[in-house]
């Protein structure tokens, strides 16, 4: 005789799929929801492991590099023309600083500069590109230190950005350079003002009408402070048969090596 | 066999998390993607994208832009799970 028994209830799973788009759907739903009600939260709560880690890395980092440095002469030598060109790179700012004065004959202007940034304070950088993907800077100053929101951020006295949020002692500092960021910046040789577009790394470009008088090593300046330094134009890409001229524009300052920054406060 | 898949995730998480902080955006986005093929229901790909855009990312006061990489990586390993049920990649 026959025997016929039950089978067991196989319990329906969701495939993994579709587990996990249920979870990561829900993930992103609570990411809007808290960038919508407490949008500093996350920047106030990750902000302390960042900070760890990135003084961990500068102090390990300063740790290592000596004894390895005596131990290999080619690795100092290395060491040696990074600085050289960091010193370099420093003083060619210092230089395009010093030209634009004199260009404005603005005796005058570098005092009121100096009394801007007089009110400012230096801050160390804690993180920039391309350890960061776009164009911010971490800095290790915030509101304890008087910093604010849309606060200047300079180096090496070339205006290289603004604070874009700020946390009691860390803010981030958005590049005029950051990609897609449009800046209007004038022309200090003839005043002619335009918006230039930002393409990361330091650098921004800019179309203009063909016969526009603008050439390489034309600086462009914020037009409200014709002593603050954007941006050198480095080359220019110019067909026949176009009504426009590509510019290149980059920033004086090496957006990939720098350690302090002056940033404005209250 | 499963304690030495185990082990090996939570060093390569690990290792993950610390490249935020140590290495260039790229090389962290590189290992997210091989984390995402490589092991099984990578999670913890969509936890270092918060970490990257809410540490280094700008303010837009747009939701897309403000959290791209997020974004980028939940979309990468949802589709992760129909390129694996084609190839055999992860354990």
């Amino acid at each position: 005789m026959k025997m016929n028994y039950l089978q067991p209830n196989k319990k329906r799973q969701s495939s993994p799929g579709k587990r996990a788009f249920r979870i990561t759907f829900s993930f992103i739903i609570i990411l809007f929801v808290f960038n919508l009600f407490f949008p500093n939260f996350l920047f106030g709560s990750i902000r302390p492991v960042g900070e760890f880690f990135w003084k961990t890395r500068d102090f390990l980092f300063n740790i290592v590099s000596g004894p390895l440095g005596l131990l290999s002469s080619k690795n100092n030598l290395l060491d040696e023309k990074k600085e050289l060109e960091l010193r370099v790179s420093q003083l060619e700012s210092e230089v395009l600083s010093l030209r634009s004065l004199n260009q404005e004959g603005v005796f005058l202007n570098s005092i009121l500069q100096k009394r801007a940034q007089e009110n400012s304070i230096f801050s160390r950088v804690l993180a920039k590109p391309p350890q960061s993907p776009f164009d911010i800077l971490v800095i290790d100053s915030g509101s304890d230190e008087g910093v604010f929101s849309g606060a200047h951020v300079w180096s090496n006295g070339i205006l290289v950005g603004w604070i874009s949020e700020v946390n009691s002692s860390v803010s981030k500092a958005e590049l005029f350079s950051s990609s897609k960021r449009e800046t209007t910046a004038e022309v200090l040789r003839n005043g002619l003002s335009f918006l230039i577009k930002g393409r990361g790394g330091g650098n921004f470009e800019v179309s203009v009408p063909t016969g526009t008088d603008i050439v390489v090593g034309d600086i462009f300046v914020i037009p409200s402070s014709p002593s603050q330094i954007l941006a050198k134009v480095e080359s220019i890409e110019e067909k026949e048969t176009d009504s426009f001229k590509k510019l290149f524009l980059s920033s004086p300052v090496n957006v990939f090596s720098l350690q302090w920054v002056e940033v404005e406060k209250r | 066999m499963m304690k030495k898949n185990l082990s090996k995730r939570v060093l390569f998480s690990v290792f993950l998390f610390l490249s935020v902080f140590f290495f260039p955006w790229w090389f962290t986005i590189a290992l997210s993607v091989f984390g995402i093929f490589f092991f099984k229901s990578f999670y913890e790909a969509l936890i270092v994208g918060v970490f990257m855009d809410t540490l280094y990312g700008g303010i837009s006061g747009k939701f897309l832009s403000e959290h791209a990489t997020t974004l980028a990586l939940s979309v990468l390993f949802l589709v992760s799970f129909v390129i694996k049920e084609n190839f055999s990649f992860s354990k």
